[in-house]
């Protein structure tokens, strides 16, 4: 018997490792081929359509803009040579640069950067935000000489940024950029497989991986596992907790993020809607805690809707309006009418653990004040439904990404924006963002913004928790990883060490 | 008679299955826009795709036109990815399928000697090891077994999973089905041995395990064709989780990519061909009873 079960063991043992190979455990990477593990597929490969932010990691290999973004957050001309602004900040005028090609051999010319742009100003056209957004400043687009000269119907609250937009070559059945990489290949669910683009302007600043698998991994410990196997060499955006999960062939690299995590209120609904409450609330949160239980630590506290890392604009004063005080919180609850507390509900987005987590915490801490807060798990399409488009609920934990322009990130509150989930209506915020918008002068946007920050904070719009840290898992032989301030995931500064 | 009763019934489940999946997919809380565009989707982006998609339209009609395409073979776009629901699928089916008939293999393999031997000795101890080994491979959830394999065979052993591809998923799905399989034969088994002819072969003199060898297995055939149908539809359905976690593109990765996202074209034709799999099957089953047992007949 015994006999029987050991040969029945080995016939299983020998059905899987009849594939093994030799010298996987040295060498993890053997060409010039990396894997990236992302959790979703782009929702459009269009620069112009393209709203998932993890498609932007993507694209920002494949398109450029006139202006482009670096790892510091820095805007600099790309597509453009040089640009001229004028003073009253309403005419950008871009000189092309030369020598530049489409991924499909054409040459760039000032008239295709203005067919470009006329593409997604056509109404007809499914336009993103940052399409869109442009599309209400834009009064006319010029070509003279080897200048684009556009003119605006009104200062633009994004400045520069706003010529992040990619320039494609729209051919009417695929359409080509101008950036380092190409996309040889979509597998819907399954892989995108960018190529190196080797008539690319700028290729003497490119590394050296050839080809760029973006493998669609939805399970992080499918991914990790995968990652120690040598399948896959780039987990970013690794949740914290997995990091001692990465095996021999790994290193991290860790870093700030721009991305908030907020509990956001729905200002409008009861008790909420009283300012008290909602003090009372923010008063009640301890946000190191948070960070400490939800992200292992791997986190900063944030003051308000901009994260830390913007360091140009942060208010570093929001942090300190609310520190966390259990009587005063009890306190103001009191006054508001609420001696005992009252119930709420939370819906959590079930697929974010981090958000799962954080809810239970603030469930423990709202509960030290009499709120008992009933966490309802939701899956994502529902909370999208539910909670972010129809503002059905009265809590929910929640990330918002950073913007290269920052007036995005702000503008989600105003009383008219479509984005502003949490129904903050306050009249001196909506002033100063509108006075954002007009402002020329770099040094009073950036007091402006600072003031914006104060009131969302003072009014507690939300309660903004923490910007939870960047962490990358990568094969110890690739260099060159940066972290960028925006979702970007830049190819061309990768090489492999072999 | 038999076939063509079978036929229109056939249809009628078909039709019902497409009906219901259709209601409660439009009844279920989510948007495919929303959920294909995220948070940062502006108003006019969501009205010119819902136009172009055809999502404004009335339920019913959008149904009329759905099940009436449907009938031509066109299963629709899918909304996630902006390609044909049939592309995708004819993309997936194969791994499916492979997979599928690769578990079944494995399971066939090793169950049903598994359950035959352990009937044969059975009231010993070897028997009562089986009986443990199945109980512990009946409890062990898919997904736990899938990740003990992917850490034993590719970060132990470093197996690559190219090379071995559908091998660690289809023995994930195995393993349940193996422990199901055994144990059900051996009751079966157990079950005929109770029986007249068995004991009287028995007290003719004739060993026990020769006459479960010959007399017992023809005369379990009808059982273990009912096995078998029955595995191929379960192990299809447990697809769903195996795909998901070994990261395989198949169409159980699909459905949960397409439930998740609420691309409806695409799950929609995947309820209606998993309904024309099962109905097959049946249909399949209910032909080779007759075949193995001509008393069974047709009408």
């Amino acid at each position: 018997m015994k006999k029987k079960l050991v040969a029945l063991f080995m016939s299983l043992f020998l059905l899987g490792a009849c594939g093994s190979e030799k010298g996987n455990e040295n060498k993890p990477i053997n060409s010039n081929k990396v894997v990236v593990r992302i959790t979703q597929d782009p929702d459009f490969l269009d620069p112009h359509k393209a709203v998932a932010a993890a498609t932007g990691e993507i694209l920002f290999n494949v398109f450029e803009g006139l202006i482009k973004i670096d790892a510091n957050g820095d805007l600099y001309p790309a597509l453009a040579e040089s640009y001229k602004v004028s003073n009253d900040h309403l005419t950008y005028t871009f000189k092309i640069r030369k020598g530049v090609q489409f991924q499909n051999g054409i040459e760039l010319t000032p008239e295709l950067v203005k067919k470009s742009y006329d593409r997604f100003l056509d109404d007809n056209f499914p336009a993103n935000r940052v399409a869109t957004e442009f599309k209400k400043i834009s009064k006319s687009i010029e070509v003279k000489n080897d200048n684009v000269i556009f003119t605006l119907k009104k200062v633009n609250g994004s400045g520069l940024a706003a010529f992040i937009v990619g320039v494609v070559y729209d051919d009417g059945h695929k359409i080509y950029g101008t950036g380092p990489y190409f996309i040889d290949e979509y597998l819907p669910g399954e892989k995108v497989t960018v190529k190196k683009f080797n008539n690319y302007w700028n290729i003497n600043q490119v590394g050296n991986a050839e080809i760029v698998d973006f493998k669609i991994i939805k399970d992080n410990q499918s991914a990790i596992m995968a990652f120690q196997m040598g399948e896959v060499n780039i987990i970013h955006r690794l949740f914290s907790g997995y990091e001692d999960m990465i095996g021999e062939n790994g290193k991290l690299i860790k870093g700030e993020q721009n991305l908030v995590q907020l509990l956001a209120i729905n200002n409008k609904v009861e008790p909420l809607n009283n300012l008290k409450v909602r003090q009372a609330i923010q008063y009640a949160i301890d946000k190191q805690e948070i960070i400490e239980g939800a992200s292992l630590g791997e986190g900063s506290i944030v003051g308000s809707a901009c994260s830390p890392v913007v360091k140009s604009i942060y208010n570093k004063n929001t942090e300190h309006l609310y520190s966390h005080n259990i009587e005063k919180a009890r306190e103001l609850l009191k006054e508001a009418g609420y001696p005992n507390g009252f119930e709420l509900t939370l819906k959590a987005p079930s697929n974010y653990q981090v958000h799962v987590d954080s809810s239970q915490i603030i469930k423990e801490q709202l509960a030290k004040i009499g709120i008992i807060v009933n966490i309802q798990e939701i899956e994502w399409g529902t909370w999208l439904s539910n909670v972010y488009k129809n503002r059905n609920y009265q809590l929910t934990v929640i990330g918002f990404e950073g913007k290269p322009s920052p007036y995005t990130i702000f503008s989600r509150y105003m009383s008219k924006d479509k984005r502003n989930m949490v129904n903050f209506s306050n009249e001196k915020y909506d002033e100063i963002l509108n006075k954002i918008s007009m402002e020329n002068n770099e040094n009073e946007k950036v007091i402006l913004f600072k003031e914006a920050q104060n009131i969302l904070t003072k009014n507690v719009a939300s309660v903004f928790l923490q910007a939870p840290n960047y962490i990358v898992a990568i094969n110890k032989n690739i260099d060159g990883f940066k972290i960028y301030p925006c979702y970007v995931l830049d190819l061309s500064l990768l090489n492999i060490r072999k | 008679m038999f076939l063509t009763k079978k036929i229109i019934s056939s249809f009628l489940t078909l039709f019902l299955v497409s009906l219901i999946s259709f209601t409660v997919l439009k009844v279920i809380p989510g948007d495919p826009l929303l959920s294909k565009l995220g948070v940062e989707a502006t108003e006019q982006q969501i009205e010119i795709l819902n136009k172009e998609l055809g999502l404004d339209k009335p339920k019913h009609l959008a149904y009329i036109e759905w099940i009436s395409d449907v009938s031509k073979g066109d299963m629709g776009e899918s909304i996630r990815f902006s390609v044909p629901v049939n592309t995708l699928i004819k993309k997936r089916m194969g791994i499916t399928m492979n997979l599928a008939l690769l578990a079944m293999g494995i399971t066939i393999a090793i169950g049903f000697p598994l359950g035959l031997f352990s009937a044969m000795i059975n009231k010993k101890r070897g028997s009562d090891v089986i009986s443990t080994l199945n109980m512990i491979g009946v409890s062990i959830p898919s997904f736990w077994s899938g990740l003990i394999l992917m850490m034993v065979f590719g970060v132990y052993f470093k197996v690559s999973f190219k090379t071995v591809s559908l091998l660690l998923p289809a023995l994930t799905l195995a393993i349940s089905r193996i422990s199901i399989t055994s144990i059900y034969l051996k009751n079966i088994i157990l079950e005929e041995l109770n029986k007249d002819y068995v004991k009287a072969a028995i007290a003719k003199g004739r060993n026990k395990n020769s006459v479960i060898l010959t007399d017992v297995l023809r005369n379990i055939m009808l059982p273990m064709i009912t096995i078998i149908s029955g595995l191929f539809v379960k192990i299809l359905a447990g697809s769903v989780i195996v795909e998901s976690l070994f990261n395989l593109p198949g169409l159980g990765n699909l459905m949960v990519f397409a439930v998740e996202n609420r691309d409806f074209p695409v799950v929609q034709a995947l309820v209606l061909y998993s309904a024309i799999i099962v109905i097959l099957v049946n249909l399949f089953t209910d032909l080779l009873y007759c075949y193995v047992d001509p008393r069974i007949k047709l009408s």
